[in-house]
């Protein structure tokens, strides 16, 4: 009975996680269920957000919205960003002991800057790393 | 003294773990310390190698010299381009569960691309973002 009323509890209070007003990230704190930033830390947090994710989109020149989806992880051990692997899109995280805005725009750059290499643009641009190696080959064969 | 047999047994397998001709990345098995790739597959990962940075350059020209330093670790249990950037320090990795020249190729315009972020470029984008965002409160206190 008690572990089904845990369960319960974990679900409803992952399913109460602050989120930004555009949903693009969560907020939790790694031992507190009950924890949240105030309104003008959130404010602050999806200013910094945006301005991040313009920054890195202008300079890259990328007609696609950068959008990252993630969550920030208030409370842990180290300031740290987990990004996964490129091809392997998941536990998108910003880990902060506590909330810091340096730390969270630092893990938004990171986050969005790896946005911008979709599956297929790697695809495309390794195939074409392929026709070129293959290319040089044959050039070489030719000696 | 077999423990310390051993151990140097461990650092001589890991100092004559097999590298590319310009150091760019070495290779290794995930279990078995005495693999290597044959001369013509390292000889194709090496041409694959140039390409793939070269076609990233090209894609990006803003990127500058892309020279991602990696181990390629055959053997493993799934096919994944690994890094952990932390913004502090970077591990990386191509995990392939045998050799596959496009999958290492994708592997490598991974890691060209991920290269692109710099400690540096972390921190000019953080700071912009900060900077853009403080300016927005700035306007927005104005009204």
């Amino acid at each position: 009975m008690l572990k089904i009323f845990l369960t319960l509890l974990l679900l409803a209070s992952a399913g109460l996680a602050q989120t930004s007003s555009e949903g693009s990230f969560a907020v939790r704190h790694a031992k507190h269920a009950t924890f949240r930033l105030s309104s003008s830390q959130m404010h602050e947090a999806e200013s910094l957000y945006e301005n991040a994710c313009a920054i890195v989109q202008h300079d890259f020149h990328s007609a696609d919205r950068v959008r990252p989806h993630f969550t920030v992880v208030v409370g842990t051990d180290r300031n740290e960003v987990h990004s996964g692997g490129i091809k392997v899109d998941n536990g998108l995280e910003i880990w902060m002991k506590k909330w810091n805005p340096r730390v969270f725009v630092k893990g938004v750059v990171i986050l969005a800057f790896q946005q911008l290499l979709t599956e297929d643009m790697i695809t495309q641009l390794s195939n074409r790393a392929v026709r070129y190696s293959n290319a040089t080959v044959d050039v070489a064969d030719l000696d | 003294m077999l423990k310390i047999l051993f151990t140097i047994f461990a650092i001589a397998s890991v100092s004559l773990a097999q590298t590319s001709s310009d150091g760019s990345f070495s290779v290794r098995h995930a279990k078995r310390a005495n693999f290597s790739l044959s001369s013509a597959q390292m000889r194709e990962a090496e041409s694959l190698y140039r390409s793939a940075c070269a076609v990233v350059r090209h894609e990006f020209p803003s990127a500058g010299d892309l020279h991602p330093q990696f181990t390629v670790v055959i053997g493993a249990d799934r096919n994944e381009s690994r890094f952990e950037n932390t913004g502090i320090s970077a591990a990386h990795e191509i995990w392939l569960k045998k050799w596959d020249p496009i999958l290492f190729a994708d592997g490598v315009v991974s890691l060209a691309f991920d290269q692109m972020l710099t400690p540096d470029r972390i921190k000019q984008w953080g700071l912009r973002a900060v900077h853009q965002s403080d300016a927005t409160v700035g306007v927005a206190e104005l009204k």
